[in-house]
């Protein structure tokens, strides 16, 4: 069904996180688990019904498969919800003991983690309007195709069907969408969700008899656990032959996404149904606390490194500080805030189990240190170089004058840049989801995965975040005009 | 009180290498008013900026009192609070009141206690007649305002010795003679001041030494009668005569 991302930055952190996965774990994953009491899984819930959320809950099929395998093993369990992308290096991280996300074998994944037996068969269907001439699975060869980025029906479909026109989006409910509004003439996606997508689109969709390909899904655990593979395997083949997968999966197959159609009932089935409102409000709190916590360690970092920058000692430790300042700022304002997050969760912070908050809090504010840092260094070097001589010639110590003369005027003058760098801050926040934080962006997600409705959670998150930029906008530029006035008394 | 010892002073600019001092060694004793005076780019400015380590020399020594004027010294802070300096664009904090400008200092170095400090900032502001512009800012000022400010927080440190770097310069006409009242009061106190300036009226009153420079070099040294009257030297007769 999915297939790893391919984008070639994360292949190289890939690379990297396996190395160092390597040096850490010495042990083996069976025999920490069984220290430990609890197996920890990852999986990523935005695939309904095999893993999806319901309010702040991971269910699914897989996820019941899992703890049916934990069950039968002998262990507790531990969820974990991450991005499909990053579920590799969750693993080489050792930051869980397998995962289970509907994945089917390939030789490419192969090479950086193990793969079970299948415990379920997927067939991969289309889905065509319901008006569309397509008859047949074959006839879409030369057609415009959609397909969720990344998943099964994409590799199959690049590679059986040269002359089509595939089109590659986030989600399979993305592609309906689409292919609803005539931008594509077919989507090719697993059975289950093909049959849940078909449900809601009220009639406009049908699956075309037949299917392109047969999968098999199977566990993903860390390369080499062999003693963890086999354990895994005799479950699987225990729940494949006293019936328990066969019942689990009857339980998901069935369920209905709701039949909304009219704003008002798509607004009820997307926010208030099943408290969905929570998980948006529970994600607006989390996007304000990455904020806020990220944007004073960016303070504190930013105003260290500008001093550091703008310092004229000629002490060799000060020298040695500028130059790994520099590097820092450049480094992190050379590199995407995406890459970053990955980076500092996989490979800075994967052995010390820190949560998964408090490392996007951390990431976020090492990325903002590097802005603020500029900006406040342009604020320094703003003020007028007298200023600091009158200051010194008065008998005031570097650091005095510094704090007293130079930064209170540096940072009126660069006052609109750092609270432009704050309400940049705020939408940057949206990518913390990748590593799984439940911030506002990924609330919106995960309801829209769950309800196949874009519209009302994507503006709605849309909303909240206009909203919140637009008061502080007027908040700072209040503050800002009170502080200017106050030189002109 | 000061001594001045082979100064030296090069700057690089672009490929070119500027020599702006060219060895100037002289001594200035308490209650001298010594006028520095030349043509700009004789390098009168950087000579009075070493004195308290605005600027460091290439090379030679300057002691202040037998302490050595090292910038990257830890005494350099206690030999400047002891040495005032009066800049050609004032140099005001902006974001501070006049009040807040002239007591800074002196109660931040704990010269002063708060109250002290009060007393004096208001008795030296009223005697330079600015006593009701004590809670504006400096934006709210006129040059020749600012210029009395900046002279009164230096004076508010109490210090053996002024610097003043070309005071009137950046003044309109109209107001340079309410600066230069001021300071010719301060001379008067008894104060040792080390001006480069350009006001000749100021120099004939005020000073008791003129100092000439050209080229990085002292050409002259000598009383202000000296040296507005008898000039037997070409370059000096030439400065006096565009002046008039």
């Amino acid at each position: 069904m999915k297939k790893f991302w391919k984008n070639t930055i994360l292949s190289i952190l890939l690379f990297f996180a396996i190395m160092f996965a390597r040096v850490i774990h010495a042990e083996s994953s069976l025999d920490e688990i069984k220290e430990r009491g609890y197996i920890k899984v990852s999986t990523n819930a935005d695939f309904d019904p095999f893993e999806y959320k319901d309010g702040d809950k991971i269910i699914g099929i897989d996820v019941d498969i899992a703890r049916k395998l934990a069950e039968y093993m002998g262990f507790g369990i531990e969820i974990n919800d991450v991005s499909f992308d990053a579920l590799t290096l969750e693993l080489s991280s050792g930051a869980c003991d397998f995962a289970i996300a509907a994945m089917s074998y390939s030789d490419e994944k192969a090479q950086s983690v193990d793969f079970s037996d299948p415990y379920y068969n997927a067939k991969n269907v289309v889905i065509v309007p319901v008006e569309s001439s397509i008859k047949s699975v074959d006839e879409i060869l030369d057609k415009r195709i959609g397909v969720a980025l990344g998943f099964t029906g994409d590799i199959y479909c690049t590679e059986h069907f040269p002359s089509a026109d595939i089109h590659r989006y986030d989600t399979a409910s993305d592609a309906v969408l689409d292919l609803l509004s005539g931008r594509i003439d077919a989507v090719v996606i697993d059975d289950v969700p093909a049959r849940k997508l078909v449900n809601v689109s009220d009639g406009e969709a049908r699956v075309v008899d037949g299917y392109l390909f047969e999968e098999s899904y199977r566990v993903a655990v860390p390369k080499g656990e062999k003693e963890l593979l086999d354990e895994i395997n005799t479950s699987i083949a225990k729940m494949k032959t006293d019936g328990e997968i066969d019942k689990i999966v009857a339980q998901y197959v069935g369920v209905s996404g709701g039949e909304s159609v009219d704003l008002i009932a798509q607004i009820y089935n997307n926010l208030v149904n099943k408290d969905r409102y929570k998980m948006i409000l529970s994600g607006l709190a989390t996007t304000l606390e990455i904020t806020v916590v990220a944007l004073f360690i960016g303070l504190l970092i930013g105003f260290t490194l500008a001093l550091i920058n703008v310092s004229k000692s000629k002490n060799i430790i000060m020298k040695f500080l500028k130059i790994a300042a520099n590097f820092y700022i450049t480094v992190i304002r050379g590199t995407p805030v995406v890459v970053q997050i990955f980076v500092i969760y996989y490979l800075i912070f994967a052995s010390t189990g820190l949560p998964k908050l408090l490392v996007a809090m951390i990431a976020f504010g090492i990325n903002s240190g590097a802005y603020v840092a500029e900006i406040v260094r342009g604020g320094i070097l703003s003020v007028d170089s007298g200023q600091y001589e009158a200051g010194r010639s008065l008998g005031l110590s570097a650091g005095t004058t510094m704090k007293h003369i130079i930064l209170p005027q540096a940072v009126k003058n660069v006052l609109s840049s750092l609270t432009g760098e704050f309400i940049n801050l705020i939408k940057e926040t949206s990518v913390a989801g990748f590593i799984g934080v439940m911030d506002l962006s990924r609330a919106g997600n995960i309801i829209r995965s769950q309800t196949y409705e874009p519209v009302v959670p994507l503006m709605t998150v849309a909303l909240i975040y206009f909203v919140l930029v637009a008061l502080l906008t007027v908040v700072f530029s209040l503050i800002e005009r009170r502080m200017r006035s106050s030189d002109k008394r | 009180m000061i001594s001045v010892k082979n100064l030296y002073k090069e700057f690089k600019q672009d490929d070119k290498i500027l020599y702006v001092l060219n060895g100037i060694s002289v001594d200035f004793k308490k209650g001298e008013k010594v006028a520095i005076i030349g043509p700009s780019g004789s390098g009168k400015s950087t000579f009075l900026r070493c004195i308290n380590a605005l600027e460091t020399p290439t090379s030679g020594e300057i002691f202040f009192k037998e302490r050595k004027v090292d910038s990257s010294s830890s005494e350099i802070d206690d030999i400047r609070k002891n040495i005032g300096m009066v800049f050609q664009h004032f140099n005001l904090f902006p974001h501070m009141t006049i009040f807040e400008n002239i007591t800074f200092a002196p109660t931040m170095l704990k010269i002063y206690s708060p109250s002290q400090a009060k007393e004096l900032a208001m008795a030296l502001l009223e005697k330079v007649g600015l006593k009701d512009k004590w809670n504006v800012h400096p934006s709210r000022l006129s040059g020749g305002q600012k210029q009395r400010v900046a002279i009164v927080r230096s004076l508010m440190m109490n210090p053996e010795v002024m610097l003043f770097d070309e005071p009137t310069s950046a003044l309109d006409p109209e107001v340079v003679k309410d600066v230069i009242g001021l300071m010719i009061e301060i001379a008067k106190s008894g104060m040792t001041m080390i001006m480069v300036t350009h006001e000749m009226s100021f120099v004939r009153r005020a000073a008791t030494r003129v100092i000439f420079m050209d080229e990085g070099k002292i050409i002259a040294d000598t009383t202000p009668e000296n040296f507005f009257n008898n000039c037997e030297n070409v370059r000096i007769s030439k400065f006096l005569n565009k002046l008039i």
